[in-house]
Parts: structure tokens; C-alpha cells; sequence
């Protein structure tokens, strides 16, 4: 049985600032080894729980977070940036489940670092009218090809918001957000031992547990953070100014919804360029 | 008569090297006065033709470098991007004709600083298979509307490998390109007379000039600057991995042709 790990960083135990997820600062060498380590666990339970191979793929930002050496060797390890289907690269049908590690709740919501792919271009996404988060929007990518999600990880407010899409997988709630960078969190190593045990139930419960879909085609919405960028997004051809801070996209698949979300999330690099 | 007039620097006589198109550079506060100048050249022999109105658009980089207080003030100017329509934003069907002033050779090419659209971003730009130029790619715009290229400016590369684009237009040589960043030229006094002169002539003949037309629905392919670039490109639902540093798009009209290469130069900025 083949198992994917998705391992994002800000749901991690002890992840609580900005500093923690960007390269460059003494506090992300310490969240990346609380990520790696949060990932063994997984690793482990699923191991223990049946599987016969593991992928993981480092989900957050330039993907190359992960530790190698630290990780369980058992595993295999997705790194980098760009890569055909960004947080879900390398699933494909025959996997059983998907966990998603360190997830967090979507833009404009409470929870902890609080963001759908990227602060600084989407104030909030929709998919098909619903707000969403990467856990749904990646959720539906899995769904799509009928492999469920599993099991997640991340803060309280994660596990309300996302956690709810997927009734039949395990929670791991590590931390309990008090504002947008505060929580008060499991200590790692509890952390660690309460995904480790869920995903070993997980996994053992993969066969019972339903894919997640929505309707396809699909329509995709982004408020983004500036008209600025609103008119840069607008330039591309089949996009659908909808206001001045929107522009949506309609889409055959969940998966172009996704491509059209890291097209305009990397276009905002453009205004970062612009306006220095 | 409406004549649009979009104006580039870097085929501006007396500019060849890249700090004088870039902003914050004393080189540029030179350059961007004799591009208002080659500007004001073209709306006078625009007027002296018979046009009644004259619409300038700034076509450089950040597209606010033309200075509004030396433009000649029978002419409406458009500054600033991001912008529909981009070099020819503001064009429509109701202009006559369409000067070219300042514009420069393509992409893998000879002639002062050529390039198509970003040399970051693009080593080769192709439009139904043809190597494109951004006088090609933005005059086939103004053709799909019925508007004809009158004049083009620029160096003698310029006038070789784009002016037969446009048979029937006025082509001025301001500059002999010697190499990427070195040229002979034109005093600027002799570039805007030459210019003017042209100008006139081209607004007199407007009615005689055919516009240029590319076939639609057309083929845009793009060579970029680096794999990692044509990743990030390919990311585009719509977009077609040719090879390791070629990304390909269908586009319904030559519009969209050049929205493409907009959306992919601005991608660009991402790796930067």
C-alpha cells in the first residue's frame, strides 16, 4: 500500500512567525528540523500501519525544507520548485491516502498564519463559490483522481475549518491558535507522538475512507491584495475581471483551477519587481 | 485624422547602452529627453500632414518616461502600465495610422540593444512561426483593427528586418547599429528632422498604406531564458511544452498572442 505525505510548515507544533517559514533566519533552521520531525512520525505510523512505501513531497514554499538526512530513510523525498502539481506533486491513482502535514487554515480566516498559497497576492480564494484552503483545493486534486485524504495536522482552527471536508480522516490538532502568529501548542515530541498514532489508524482505516470532490468543470476566484495585481492577472487572456480586486477563471479540472492559482500567486512576484 | 503614436527608447538616436532605458540612472534622464523630443518630431510633422489629433503612448519599461512638460501639448499622452493593448494601449479602429518612433530590432537579432519584449525573459519570440519583432507582433494588433503602420524609427537593423513588415511606411534610420551597444548616429537635431519630415509625409499618405495583417487563429512560441522559466510558464493551463526552453500558445487572435507574452515576461519577475 502506497502512501503520500504533503508536509506544509505552518501547522507544525512551535510554528508561530513569519521568520519560522522563510529561509535566511536562525528561527526557520529550527522550524525545518520541527517539520522534518513531524514528518518521521508520520512516516512511522504509516509504516506501522500497513504501508508499503511512502512519498514525501515538501510542500512549503521553495520546497526545499525538509532535512534529508534527518528524514526516516524509508521514505522517499519530493524537493523543489516548480513542479507539475505544486503541494501534490508526484500523486498519482495509485496511492491510498494522502496526509497532509502542517497544514493551516485558508486566507481571511483566524488560525495560525492563516493563508491560501500566498499573503501577499490572494486576500481570499473561492472554489466554486466556497472559500477555500489549500486542504480543500488539494483535497479535490486527490479526489479527482480518487485518492481520499487521510489524515491532517495542523492547529484547531484547521482542524474546524478543513478538517470538516474530510469527516472520516484523523485530526492531529497540535496547537490551539490565539491570534494569527500565537497558539499554545503540544510540546514536539507529544506533537510527534499524537501523528504518529494517527496515522497509523489512518492508514489502517484508508480503505473505508471516501475521496473528497466537487464539481468539475470548475470556478476559481481570487481577491487579490491589489488592483495592481488584479490588472496584471487580467492580462491573461481567459481570465474574468469580476471586480477591481477580482479575477476569476473557469476551468475544465480542479487541477488547471490549481495551475491558474500558482500562475497569478507567482505573476504577484511582478509587483514586488514593480514597485522596488 | 487620429494618428497614435507609441513611442520605445531604445531606437532613439544617440541611445546604446542599457542604462539609458533604465530608471535611476543619470544616462536615462538624457535618453528619456531626447526620446520626448524624437516624440514631439513625429506629433509635429503629424500635424503639419493633417492630423487633427495625436495620441502618444509611452511604450518603454515602466511607461513613464516620456517627460509631460517638453511633450508638445497638442498631443494627449498615455503613461504608466499595467495596460490593455500594453505598446499600442488607447489604439482603436478610429485612428488612421499608427508611427512606430524609437523602436528597435528583435531578439537574437543584430541592432542597438535589440531584443523582444524583455531580455531577461525571452531569447526568441515566434508568431506563426515566424521570428517576431515587437513592431510585428503589436503592428499585426493595430492590422487586426484595420489601422496601418505609417512610420517606423529606429536603427538601420530596425529598418531592415522590420520595415519590410510594412511596405508601404515611412522608415527612418536614426542610428547604424556597430554592434549590441555601439552605433553611429544622427545628431538629434538632424534624427528629428528626419523624423518630422517623415512624419508629414507618412500622414499624407496614410490613406495608400495597407494595414499588416498576421493570420488568426495564430501560433505564439516562445524561447525562454531558462528551463526553470519555461517550468514556471508551463504552469499555464493553456500553455504547450515544446521543448526543455520552448513554451507554445494557441491564441485565438493576435491580441491574445501578445497578452501571452506579457503574462510570461511578467513570470519572469518571479525568479528574479
Amino acid at each position: 500500500m502506497k502512501i503520500y505525505i504533503s508536509a506544509d510548515i505552518e501547522g507544525v507544533a512551535g510554528v508561530v512567525i513569519p521568520q519560522h517559514q522563510r529561509p535566511g533566519n536562525v528561527e526557520y533552521e529550527e522550524a525545518r528540523r520541527l517539520m522534518t520531525m513531524e514528518a518521521n512520525a508520520a512516516i512511522a505510523g504509516a509504516f506501522a500501519g500497513g504501508a508499503t512505501e511512502v512519498l514525501v513531497n515538501d510542500s512549503h514554499g521553495p520546497m526545499t525544507n525538509i532535512l534529508p538526512d534527518l528524514l526516516d530513510p524509508r521514505a522517499e523525498l519530493i524537493r523543489g520548485n516548480i513542479k507539475h502539481a505544486g503541494m501534490f506533486a508526484g500523486l498519482d491513482h495509485t496511492y491510498s491516502g494522502v496526509i497532509c502535514l502542517g497544514y493551516h487554515a485558508g486566507a481571511a480566516d483566524f488560525g495560525v498564519l492563516a493563508h491560501t498559497t500566498s499573503d501577499f497576492a490572494f486576500a481570499a480564494i473561492r472554489l466554486n463559490g466556497v472559500a477555500a484552503s489549500e486542504a480543500m483545493i488539494y483535497g479535490a486534486y486527490a479526489g479527482a483522481m480518487g485518492v481520499p485524504i487521510i489524515m491532517l495536522s495542523g492547529d484547531d482552527v484547521t482542524e474546524r475549518t478543513c478538517g470538516s471536508l474530510f469527516p472520516a480522516a484523523q485530526f492531529a490538532c497540535v496547537k490551539y491558535a490565539l491570534g494569527q502568529r500565537a497558539a499554545r501548542a503540544l510540546s514536539p515530541k507529544a506533537a510527534q507522538s499524537l501523528i504518529r498514532a494517527a496515522a497509523d489508524k489512518a492508514v489502517k482505516e484508508s480503505d473505508q475512507i471516501k475521496p473528497y470532490r466537487i464539481a468539475e468543470p470548475c470556478d476559481i476566484e481570487f481577491d487579490l491584495t491589489s488592483a495592481f495585481l488584479a490588472d496584471i492577472c487580467a492580462t491573461i487572456p481567459v481570465s474574468e475581471r469580476r471586480s477591481a480586486l477580482t479575477v476569476g477563471f473557469r476551468t475544465d479540472t480542479i487541477l488547471d483551477a490549481i495551475r491558474w492559482m500558482r500562475v497569478c500567486s507567482s505573476l504577484a512576484s511582478h509587483v514586488r519587481l514593480s514597485s522596488a | 485624422m487620429k494618428i497614435f503614436i507609441s513611442v520605445d527608447i531604445e531606437g532613439v538616436a544617440g541611445v546604446v547602452v542599457p542604462k539609458q532605458g533604465q530608471p535611476g540612472n543619470l544616462e536615462y534622464e538624457d535618453s528619456r529627453r531626447l526620446m520626448t523630443e524624437e516624440a514631439n518630431a513625429a506629433i509635429a510633422g503629424a500635424f503639419a500632414g493633417g492630423a487633427s489629433e495625436v495620441l502618444v503612448n509611452d511604450s518603454h519599461g515602466p511607461m513613464v518616461n516620456l517627460i509631460p512638460d517638453l511633450l508638445d501639448q497638442r498631443a494627449e499622452l498615455i503613461r504608466g502600465q499595467i495596460k490593455p493593448g500594453s505598446m499600442f494601449a488607447g489604439l482603436d479602429d478610429t485612428y488612421a495610422g499608427v508611427m512606430c518612433v524609437g523602436y528597435h530590432a528583435v531578439a537574437a537579432d543584430y541592432g542597438v540593444l535589440a531584443h523582444t519584449y524583455s531580455t531577461r525573459d525571452f531569447s526568441a519570440v515566434r508568431l506563426n512561426g515566424l521570428v517576431a519583432s515587437e513592431a510585428m507582433l503589436f503592428g499585426a494588433y493595430a492590422g487586426a483593427m484595420g489601422v496601418p503602420v505609417i512610420l517606423l524609427s529606429g536603427d538601420d537593423v530596425t529598418a531592415r528586418s522590420c520595415g519590410t513588415l510594412f511596405p508601404g511606411a515611412e522608415i527612418v534610420t536614426v542610428k547604424t547599429a556597430l554592434g549590441q551597444r555601439a552605433a553611429k548616429a544622427l545628431s538629434p537635431q538632424m534624427a528629428r528632422t528626419r523624423i518630422q519630415n517623415a512624419a508629414e509625409r507618412a500622414v499624407r499618405q496614410v490613406a495608400h498604406i495597407k494595414p499588416f495583417t498576421v493570420s488568426e487563429p495564430c501560433t505564439l512560441e516562445l524561447d525562454l531564458t531558462s528551463a526553470v522559466l519555461a517550468d514556471l510558464c508551463e504552469t499555464i493551463p493553456l500553455a504547450q511544452r515544446r521543448s526543455a526552453l520552448t513554451v507554445g500558445f494557441t491564441a485565438e487572435t493576435v491580441s491574445d498572442a501578445n497578452r501571452w507574452v506579457a503574462v510570461c515576461c511578467m513570470l519572469g519577475s518571479h525568479l528574479s
